[in-house]
């Protein structure tokens, strides 16, 4: 088996507000090995975002418990100096919002080349290079001219594009992309994705992908985390998660999603919404919208178990006699 | 339409009246009551009010007799504050002298918020040629650096308090005629307006019950921090000359006159440029809180 | 730029004319006859029929601001009462003294207000944040006159370090300066905090942060560019304050610049010395205003002059 490049192990990540201590990341286990593309999958304040920016030190919440490994360092443990040398150069991360999170007053090279100025020590002239070359890479026409302008000038999808070249420019091990198509149109969000994956298959860039959206998970990841409320509910391959799917709330999931040959003129929705965080965890966060919840899951959590190999979930439902009798999720 | 239908009716008026009225001010109330600075700057403006009612019953002396005796004596337990070159109690005319520095100050502001909030107001509901007509004339007031537009006020209505009122409630008004108009179109196209209109309803009763109570909250914070900018103004004022006349007792005429013995007796001059600037540091305090407790993004 | 510059400065005549029209009504909306102010309380009919034919008043107003207007056009502004010369050459005089005393507190404004405003602004809600914040709120409230003399106490009669007034020399500007821009440095440090904080909220700033920058370069090249919009507004605006604030800071340090030039003027109601001085500050402040305008294109590139 290949190395672990980056490894979440017991992660909490706890914000405390006016209002009380909010647990946005509550007991989190994920890993990512080289190369390898995994997505974090879950709706909004499922604790996805915080989770990847706890994995480049970024959060404003705090890290209560937990240890997260990269490349064999304990980076909870490293100096702001050298997490500081990590960051934009073996991890690097691009952002959902392509319109907000380019400065608007410096120019696409600037911005792009500033990355190999603080870690490779270029000069002006090597990082412009460097930034045209980046451009030319994640597919910008006139790359040369589009080096000089600023943001305002180019569209959404070439805006990401540019966060890509700029997240990708000291050629990092590993990219972490928090909704990367979002908040673009579908065709540019293909796009985007088929540039991700070119990148990773020429680079070899590991990737954790941030989504809410399970078709972009389909596409573009070897392993799926879902998680719920905090917490990991189920983890699995790929293939495992979309045809067997153990979990009620990825069976809700995978159930809200739109196939063509659908006869259903409705799409599934899961009932109710994500708890508002910050509410105490006593029982499966998920009891109250799960169409099979029993009398223990509001009583007790539920552990996360390996109910195949490399398949885990977090549910009471497996315990009790593996769980298949009646519930067997027809999926399809 | 039968009672019930009727009762239903009262009932979601009342509860969205209650939503309306209720719950942002008590919001704002707590957010008002966490603020430390507000809070002090609130019992600033409070105790200088207090002094400025109650002059008579707290001054030690007479502000305006002269007592040759003791001139230009320094703080002393006879006089806390010394005296002047009259060897009057500088601690009672400080007294006397919030009265007038308190009384510029509200009614000069007082005078702004009715013209500027009105001009703006019809500004910004109208629209067109009456906007383009009233903007520009603000915009041109604007032009002058707004001390020396009093300055030229009082220079032509000729000194006294009255004048300096006048002078103070002209200069900050296109400052409330700018905000109210940016506050009357911000809240024009709303759906409730247009509602009220296709009901009806005149154009006065749509800004007076529809629009101006929507732009309450940003004239109560600008009112309070221009009383600040008045006071200040009205003392540089009198310090020139152009304001309060001898022998009234104004902040900035004192220190004006306290100017000439600085050297032998600097509490002269000292003592009232304190006063002039706790008391416009008590509306600036209030005037800050109150815009964080109102609304913390407005640009004031 | 140069189609831009030619536009603004075409922009700025409706605006002048407009000054010079309520300079104008300001004038000779004076109770009474300006003539009976200008020839005394005690003057004659015919003393005042003289000073009326002398000064055009008894023509209509009309004509008589559009005389003004085209002696405005040639440099002329008329001549003082009080010293019979006139009144543009010696505002001109006046002139430089106000301009460097103008300068010199924008420069105190600048360099303490930015500090002051980023250093709150690094550790907000800190110790630091909060006292140099209520240092800035008494700042903004203390009348600059009395801060000018409270200097001359110290610097000048107890310490004797520098001169008490005048205006020939550079040390004759010193504390006038500091007197002058410290109000508005006060004014600065509070909007420089806030624009920091809204920009350092911002999504690039994150994004810069994931490449690895120091937190320094965040502040003064990240943060500070895009806050700059703000600042570089409330430096122009603070301008105007400072023009005004020169007529109290000159007569503190008995400065002969155009401030106290309008004092003696209003003294000796010297009418066509204190429409003329007026109108040439407000002209100064619409200047820079449009030397603003070009400021923000600096700044950020959204900004097109075309």
């Amino acid at each position: 088996m290949e190395r672990k490049l980056l490894e979440i192990k017991g992660l909490k990540t706890y914000f405390y507000t006016d209002e009380g201590v909010v647990a946005a990341v509550d007991g989190v286990d994920i890993s990512i090995r080289a190369g390898e593309t995994v997505g974090i999958v879950g709706e909004s304040g499922s604790g996805k975002s915080v989770t990847s920016l706890t994995a480049m030190r970024l959060t404003p919440g705090k890290v209560v418990e937990g240890s997260i490994t990269f490349d064999g360092k304990e980076i909870l443990g490293l100096s702001e100096e050298e997490m500081r040398e990590i960051r934009g150069n073996e991890m690097a991360m691009i952002f959902q919002e392509p319109m907000t999170s380019l400065n608007p007053v410096f120019t696409i090279g600037d911005q792009i080349g500033e990355a190999v100025r603080i870690h490779r020590n270029y000069s002006k002239a090597q990082a412009r290079a460097r930034a045209v070359e980046m451009l030319k890479l994640v597919g910008i026409p006139r790359a040369e001219q589009i080096v000089d302008e600023y943001p305002h000038r180019l569209s959404g999808g070439m805006r990401q594009r540019v966060m890509i070249a700029m997240a990708m420019a000291c050629d990092p091990k590993l990219l972490i992309a928090d909704e990367p198509t979002t908040a673009l149109d579908v065709t540019i969000q293909a796009q985007i994705l088929d540039l991700m994956s070119e990148l990773k298959a020429s680079k070899g860039t590991a990737i954790l992908l941030i989504t809410h959206d399970l078709g972009v998970v389909a596409e573009m990841c070897d392993r799926v985390v879902v998680m719920y409320d905090g917490r990991v509910v189920e983890e699995s391959d790929v293939v495992t998660l979309f045809t067997h799917p153990r979990h009620p709330y990825t069976q809700g999931l995978m159930k809200s999603m739109p196939t063509l040959d659908s006869e259903e003129k409705r799409l599934y929705s899961i009932k109710g919404s994500v708890p508002a965080q910050g509410s105490l965890r006593i029982g499966c966060s998920f009891a109250p919208r799960c169409e099979h919840a029993m009398a223990i899951c509001r009583e007790q959590s539920p552990p996360l178990q390996e109910i195949e190999l490399g398949h885990f979930s977090r549910c009471f439902l497996h315990a009790s006699a593996e769980g298949r009798t009646g519930h067997e999720p027809a999926v399809h | 339409m039968s009672d019930t239908d009727v009762s239903v009716q009262v009932a979601t008026q009342a509860a969205e009246v209650s939503y309306q009225r209720r719950s942002p001010w008590a919001s704002m109330l707590r957010r008002f009551r966490k603020n430390k600075r507000a809070l002090v700057g609130f019992w600033m403006v409070v105790v200088f009010v207090g002094i400025a009612v109650f002059a008579q019953a707290i001054a030690p002396y007479d502000p305006i007799e002269q007592n040759m005796d003791v001139i230009l004596q320094p703080p002393s337990a006879d006089h806390l504050f010394g005296t002047d070159e009259y060897g009057r109690d500088i601690l009672s005319r400080i007294i006397y002298g919030s009265q007038i520095s308190l009384m510029i100050g509200i009614v000069g502001v007082l005078i702004s918020v009715v013209i500027g909030v009105g001009l703006g107001t019809v500004s910004g509901y109208f629209g067109g040629r009456t906007d383009m007509f009233i903007m520009r004339i603000m915009d041109i007031f604007m032009a002058f650096p707004s001390f020396l537009l009093a300055l030229a006020i009082v220079s032509v209505l000729g000194p006294g308090m009255v004048n300096v009122m006048i002078a103070i409630g002209i200069f900050s008004v296109p400052t409330f005629a700018r905000i109210s108009r940016s506050a009357v179109i911000s809240v024009k196209n709303k759906e409730f307006i247009e509602a009220a209109k296709s009901m009806g309803a005149s154009h006065a009763r749509v800004i007076f019950k529809h629009v101006l109570p929507n732009s309450v909250a940003p004239i109560i914070v600008l009112s309070t921090m221009r009383i600040a900018t008045a006071i200040l103004t009205a003392s540089g004022l009198s310090f020139l000359g152009m304001g309060a006349q001898p022998p009234t007792p104004e902040w900035g005429a004192m220190l004006s006159t306290g100017r000439e013995y600085l050297r032998t007796a600097p509490h002269v001059s000292t003592i009232p440029g304190l006063a002039i600037m706790f008391m416009v540091l008590a509306f600036n305090m209030l005037g800050d809180g109150l815009r964080d407790a109102l609304d913390p993004k407005m640009k004031l | 730029m140069l189609g831009y510059i030619a536009k603004r400065l075409l922009q700025m005549i409706p605006t002048l004319i407009g000054v010079s029209i309520l300079c104008f009504i300001i004038i000779h909306s004076v109770p009474g006859d300006p003539a009976n102010l200008i020839a005394g309380v005690d003057a004659t009919a015919e003393e005042i029929q003289i000073v009326k034919e002398r000064l055009g008043l008894d023509r209509p107003l009309y004509e008589q601001y559009g005389s003004y207007v085209m002696g405005l056009l040639q440099g002329d502004m008329g001549k003082s009462l009080r010293s019979d010369r006139p009144v543009a050459e010696e505002l001109l005089t006046r002139f430089p003294s106000t301009i460097m005393l103008t300068m010199l507190s924008v420069v105190v404004m600048v360099l303490v207000g930015l500090f002051a405003g980023i250093m709150s602004a690094i550790r907000p809600n800190s110790m630091r944040d909060n006292a140099t914040m209520m240092v800035s709120l008494f700042g903004i409230s203390m009348p600059v006159f009395w801060s000018g003399i409270m200097l001359i106490l110290v610097f000048s009669y107890y310490l004797q370090w520098l001169p008490s007034g005048g205006s020939t020399q550079l040390k004759h500007y010193i504390l006038p300066a500091i007197a002058l821009g410290l109000s508005s440095s006060a004014v600065l440090a509070r909007l420089t905090r806030s624009s920091i904080l809204e920009v350092i909220h911002q999504d690039f700033i994150r994004t810069a942060r994931a490449k690895g920058v120091r937190e320094k370069l965040i502040i003064y090249k990240h943060t500070l560019k895009n806050a700059l919009i703000p600042i570089i507004t409330i430096v122009g605006l603070e301008f105007g304050h400072l023009l005004g604030g020169a007529v109290l800071t000159e007569t503190v340090f008995s400065m002969n610049g155009i401030g106290r030039y309008i004092i003696q003027s209003i003294q000796f109601r010297d009418y066509p010395a204190i429409q003329g001085s007026i109108l040439f500050v407000a002209a100064i402040f619409v200047i820079v205003n449009l030397v603003v305008d070009l400021c923000y294109g600096a700044v950020d590139p959204r900004i097109r002059y075309d």
